[in-house]
C-alpha cells in the first residue's frame, strides 16, 4: 500500500519534485521542532527577578502609563513589550485598548518582559539585593543614560526612578507603592 | 594639515549626499510599510484628504509631503444612526511637557494639524483634549493620532477599537467651540 502511494506520487510528480517535496517536509518538521524548543514566557521565569507581587501591584501600573502607550512599548514589535488597559492588549484575550482593566495574564507578561530584558544583570540585582540596579538597561534607558528612542523618562531620584529602584532594591511594598503612585499621578 | 584634492572632496560630498538620500527614499522599512499600506488617494491632496489616516507617515521628514506636521489627526462623532462622521469645528488642545498648550481646530473632514515649523520644540510626552474629552493616556512620541486611533476594519468593527487600537478619536455630537467657528459647547 505504502509502495503504491510512493509509486503513484513518483509517477505524478517526477523524482525531482518528490525529492524537493521531501526536503520541504523535512524542513517544516525541523522548523516545528525548533519552534517548540524556543524559550517562551514560561521558560523565562527561571531567571531571577525581584518581588512579583510588588511589581504587579505598583510598578506595572506605572510602566503601563508611562512606557506602555500604543506608540511606545505597547507595540508588538518593540522590546520590553508592555500590555495594559490603555495600551496593547494580550493576544490570548479579547480585550480592546481603553476597555477592561489590565488582566492578571497581562501583568504576568509585563513581569516576564521586564525581568528578561537584561536577564544576567537582573540575576545580579537579585543576588546583591538591588545594589547593582544602576547597571540595568531598564534603569539606564529610563534615565536617558543609554540610547533610548523615547528619550529620558525619569530623573534620578524622582518618583518614577524611585518606583523602579524601590522594587529592584527589595524595598517594602508600601514604600514602592507610594513612589509609583506619585509617579502615576501627573500622568492621569 | 593634509591637503585634499577637490576631486576627493567632491567624491566624499557626493557619497554623503547619496547616503543621505538613501536614508529617506523608501529605505526605512517601518515607515515605508505604513505608507505602502495606505489606500489610494481620492481626489487631490488637500487639508481635507485622507481623514483618519496617520498623517505624519507622509507629512514628515521621511515622507517628505509638505507641510511637515508636529501633530495631526482626525476627530469623529457618531451621527444619529450611530455611524462615524467627521466632527468639524472642534478645538483640539495639546499640552506638551515643556511649555504652554496650543490648539488647532478641526476642518470639515474632522482633520486638524499643527505644522512642525510652528512647534519645532514640541516636547513629548503630550496630553490632549479634543472638545470636552481628554485622552486617558499620554502620547509617548507619535505625532499622528491615526497611528494608535485606527480606523474601523474587519477585525476592529464599530469605532476601530481593538487589541492595538484605541479606536478613532470621538467627541460628542455638538461638541464644537466658538473659537473654531462652532457654537458654544
Amino acid at each position: 500500500m505504502r509502495r503504491n502511494v510512493r509509486e503513484r506520487l513518483r509517477a505524478a510528480l517526477g523524482f525531482r519534485s518528490l525529492a524537493a517535496l521531501g526536503v520541504l517536509v523535512t524542513g517544516l518538521v525541523g522548523l516545528g521542532f525548533g519552534a517548540s524548543s524556543c524559550v517562551g514566557e514560561e521558560g523565562l521565569k527561571a531567571y531571577g527577578c525581584p518581588n512579583p507581587a510588588v511589581f504587579t501591584a505598583s510598578v506595572s501600573p506605572y510602566l503601563e502609563r508611562r512606557c506602555g502607550t500604543l506608540d511606545c512599548h505597547g507595540q508588538a514589535t518593540r522590546p520590553m513589550r508592555i500590555y495594559g488597559q490603555l495600551g496593547l492588549r494580550h493576544p490570548a484575550e479579547n480585550n480592546v485598548s481603553g476597555g477592561a482593566s489590565t488582566t492578571q495574564l497581562e501583568l504576568e507578561a509585563n513581569y516576564a518582559s521586564v525581568c528578561n530584558l537584561d536577564p544576567a544583570a537582573m540575576q545580579q540585582v537579585v543576588d546583591d539585593l538591588g545594589s547593582t540596579a544602576d547597571k540595568l538597561l531598564l534603569v539606564n534607558k529610563a534615565r536617558g543614560l543609554e540610547r533610548h528612542k523615547g528619550g529620558k523618562i525619569v530623573n534620578e531620584q524622582d518618583p518614577g526612578d524611585l518606583c523602579i529602584l524601590g522594587w529592584l532594591g527589595f524595598k517594602d511594598a508600601a514604600t514602592v507603592a507610594a513612589s509609583c503612585a506619585a509617579a502615576i499621578e501627573p500622568l492621569e | 594639515m593634509v591637503a585634499v584634492s577637490y576631486g576627493r572632496r567632491f567624491a566624499a560630498l557626493s557619497l554623503a549626499v547619496a547616503l543621505g538620500a538613501l536614508g529617506c527614499n523608501g529605505n526605512d522599512p517601518i515607515p515605508q510599510e505604513v505608507i505602502d499600506g495606505l489606500p489610494a488617494e481620492v481626489g487631490s491632496p488637500s487639508a481635507l484628504h485622507r481623514p483618519g489616516q496617520p498623517c505624519l507617515s507622509c507629512h514628515s521628514t521621511y515622507g517628505a509631503a509638505a507641510p511637515a506636521f508636529a501633530i495631526a489627526g482626525t476627530v469623529y462623532k457618531e451621527n444619529a444612526m450611530g455611524a462615524l462622521a467627521a466632527a468639524p469645528n472642534v478645538k483640539v488642545e495639546i499640552f506638551d511637557s515643556a511649555g504652554p498648550s496650543r490648539f488647532a481646530c478641526t476642518n470639515a473632514a474632522g482633520n486638524f494639524y499643527i505644522e512642525k515649523d510652528k512647534w519645532s520644540d514640541l516636547t513629548f510626552p503630550l496630553k490632549v483634549r479634543a472638545g470636552q474629552r481628554s485622552m486617558n493616556s499620554i502620547i509617548g512620541r507619535e505625532g499622528s493620532c491615526g497611528a494608535c486611533h485606527k480606523l474601523p476594519s474587519d477585525d476592529r468593527p464599530d469605532n476601530g477599537a481593538g487589541r492595538d487600537s484605541a479606536g478613532v478619536v470621538l467627541v460628542d455630537d455638538g461638541d464644537t467651540d466658538p473659537i473654531c467657528g462652532g457654537g458654544a459647547p
